[in-house]
């Protein structure tokens, strides 16, 4: 099954050979193979407690794996660090840290000034375009606290914009965001998708996962199914990832009507 | 001591007349601006506790230190020795509560208590011991505990001084690294920063801060030096670089007070009456901090009700007096001869009768409106000018809501009492293009019938 030539993987913005992740023993991912073309803008979709957030953290090297491999565009993490931007989930920290929004963004440049380097002039300007681009430019001196939830999700977008990234990582970009938020989300991972960049994003709501991605990842500790979409959101492979859980199930039929009827 | 004693010697501590005060005060303000610098990052990284369980098991090092010195035949109260002593367990007791959280089987709490209350429990142990025999009697050891500025030298200051210095330049020069590991962990590891050592490095600094701080603070109370100046200088500002000089000025505040108070009455252990000062600068920043302080809020809050009070009850007059006028068959009634029950008011308004009058005053006092006793009132000229400017605002919101938010015509006076206040003079501006066609901004007539203030108003 596995090539063992594995010389066209080298373009490939991620690939994952056999990796396993365990906390104490109990296994959170199973022997995850997957391949990631280039420039597909990707679901990772799975129930509560699938692993999609360990699997994110993984491929940063966040996580210690217990065996298996992970190459970004062929190489190891830390070798092209500069081409991979990771939006956190929101919850992950606290907002009411003294900042204000553009000194968030600016964070985004402390990988590549290093210890001592300077934010400069320019560095403020590009982390106003950013903001700009998501439609936060007028927050930008707003103090951290006094965000809204989808302002607090457009100023972590901003900081992954500023770096020079080929492949995004989104963790839950979309939870408990207002619709239009959603909207401006969706809009900019398709322009960085037309740009030619890949985006990963965890995502949990099925209804919208046929729309907003070309790409689907199923992922219940193991990989159940990877895929374009046309080929890969069906009942039956939604069937495995969510086992017997029957709410979401009717929630996955209406998803599928909507999508044969539209 | 007579009144003239304790002046005098006050007089000579503030004055820095000796050698050894000036030292004492020198090493001291320096150890509080370092721990208000150090404190703000254990805040922020929510590690508090973790520096008040390092502190505590500083002690059985302390007296393990003592004994070894003892045993090869010194008279074991060298401060080297001592603090060596206190750094190694001090730093011991921070690993092992690390280790711990990363077994996972124990939470973070329960790690902190478990390794605090076994070191200083064995500190406390070992400290009883040494009081049993001779030279440890003479040794004063608990001053370490409570903290005993009177006890320093300058040698001691010179010491704390200089550990302050490098501590002060580490967390500068690492300010970046240290704000992001503070505020998105997850982040600076995605990005290469060693979280694991920048985490370690700011547990050293706690360490060296609680070493030098143990003869001045004392190790009970050096956690208050590091957090609560931190905590109170969040009150005063949200922008991180202003809030690390705020700490460490309150810190030092609180050191030289604490250690002045402590060099007039050498019984007051310095480490509680430091302490003491920091609170108080604390409740002060808690009631008077202009960003968060619980006075502000009080006040914006208070002044926000009363803007809405006023607006309410102009536009109520402004709507009354309207319709005295149109029912005014002479024509001849200009809109300050109107007078207006102000009982109506207060039942339109669901207002008790002391809350009407106090914002009848202020209108008063404004010289918007005057109050006759009959419980009646009418506007001055400029007072029906401002009204007419605040319905004028009323109605083209009224206008608005209905026309593009589907208000019902019947409930939009109260969507819009609601909202209203939000609106600012750039989007009247637009309201004004978007609506006012016909009236030039002249009052436009109600898009509502004025039913629940006009079908009880009048005069009559």
């Amino acid at each position: 099954m596995i090539n063992t030539d594995t010389s066209h993987l080298h373009s490939l913005p991620l690939s994952m050979r056999e990796v396993t992740i365990a906390y104490h023993r109990k296994p959170v991912l199973w022997e995850v193979n997957l391949d990631i073309p280039t420039g597909k803008l990707v679901g990772l979709v799975g129930p509560n407690g699938a692993g999609k957030s360990t699997m994110l953290k993984a491929i940063m090297g966040l996580i210690p794996l217990l065996s298996g491999t992970v190459q970004i565009f062929g190489k190891p993490y830390a070798e092209v660090r500069d081409r991979v931007a990771y939006v956190p989930q929101r919850e992950s920290v606290d907002w009411d840290f003294p900042a204000s929004v553009l000194d968030v963004v600016l964070m985004g440049f402390y990988g590549r000034i290093g210890w001592f380097g300077r934010i400069t002039r320019q560095h403020q300007q590009q982390a106003m375009e950013a903001l700009d681009r998501v439609g936060m430019a007028e927050f930008a001196q707003r103090q951290i606290s006094q965000l809204s939830g989808g302002q607090q999700q457009r100023t972590f977008l901003a900081r992954a914009l500023i770096q020079p990234a080929d492949l995004f990582l989104l963790d839950e970009p979309f939870a408990a965001v207002d619709a239009s938020t959603e909207q401006a989300l969706v809009h900019i991972m398709r322009s960085l998708q037309q740009a030619g960049k890949t985006i990963i994003v965890v995502h949990h709501d099925l209804h919208t996962v046929p729309d907003y991605f070309d790409y689907l990842v199923l992922l219940n500790m193991r990989v159940v199914a990877a895929g374009p979409m046309e080929t890969t959101f069906h009942q039956e492979n939604l069937q495995k990832t969510y086992g017997g859980k029957l709410t979401i199930l009717e929630q996955v039929s209406e998803a599928i009507r909507n999508r044969e009827a539209p | 001591m007579s009144w003239n004693e304790l002046l005098l010697q006050v007089f000579r501590v503030i004055t820095l007349q000796d050698y050894n005060t000036r030292m004492v005060m020198l090493g001291t303000g320096l150890l509080g601006a370092a721990s208000g610098v150090i404190g703000v990052f254990l805040l922020l990284r929510k590690r508090a506790l973790l520096g008040d369980a390092i502190s505590h098991a500083t002690l059985p090092g302390v007296c393990i230190a003592f004994l070894i010195g003892v045993a090869s035949g010194g008279s074991g109260k060298s401060m080297p020795l001592l603090l060596s002593g206190a750094a190694i367990t001090g730093l011991l007791g921070g690993l092992a509560i690390l280790g711990l959280r990363q077994f996972r089987r124990i939470k973070e709490d329960a790690a902190l208590g478990i390794v605090l209350s076994i070191f200083f429990g064995l500190g406390i142990l070992l400290l009883t011991l040494i009081q049993q025999i001779p030279e440890g009697h003479a040794a004063g050891l608990e001053g370490f505990i409570y903290g005993k500025t009177a006890s320093m030298v300058a040698e001691d200051a010179v010491l704390i001084a200089s550990v302050t210095g490098c501590v002060l330049l580490v967390a500068l020069l690492l300010y970046r690294p240290m704000q992001l590991l503070c505020f998105d962990e997850g982040y600076a590891a995605s990005q290469g920063w060693p979280v694991f050592w920048l985490d370690g490095l700011l547990m050293s600094l706690v360490v060296a801060i609680t070493i030098v701080g143990l003869q001045a603070v004392g190790l009970i109370m050096i956690i208050a030096l590091l957090v609560v100046p931190a905590a109170a200088s969040r009150f005063w500002t949200h922008q991180l670089p202003k809030m690390l000089p705020l700490s460490a000025a309150l810190a030092t505040f609180s050191c030289l007070v604490g250690a002045t108070i402590s060099a007039i009455a050498p019984r007051v252990p310095s480490g509680a009456a430091i302490v003491l000062i920091a609170v108080a600068t604390f409740l002060v920043s808690l009631f008077f901090g202009n960003v968060r302080g619980i006075y502000w809020s009080w006040r914006r809050h208070w002044r926000l009700r009363q803007s809405y009070d006023r607006e309410h009850l102009l536009r109520d007059m402004y709507e009354l007096v309207e319709l005295e006028r149109e029912q005014d068959k002479s024509g001849k009634m200009g809109p300050t001869d109107v007078s207006i029950s102000i009982e109506v008011i207060e039942r339109h308004r669901q207002w008790s009768h002391g809350h009407m009058m106090r914002a009848l005053y202020r209108l008063q006092f404004q010289g918007l409106m005057l109050f006759h006793d009959e419980g009646r009132a009418r506007f001055t000229a400029s007072g029906f000018k401002e009204a007419a400017r605040l319905t004028y605002d009323h109605r083209l919101w009224e206008l608005y809501l209905m026309k593009y938010a589907d208000v019902d015509p019947l409930r939009v006076d109260r969507s819009a009492d609601d909202t209203e206040h939000a609106l600012d003079p750039e989007i009247m501006e637009s309201l004004k293009v978007m609506l006012d066609k016909e009236w030039n901004g002249k009052v436009p007539p109600s898009p509502h019938p004025l039913e629940s203030v006009s079908s009880e108003g009048g005069k009559r």
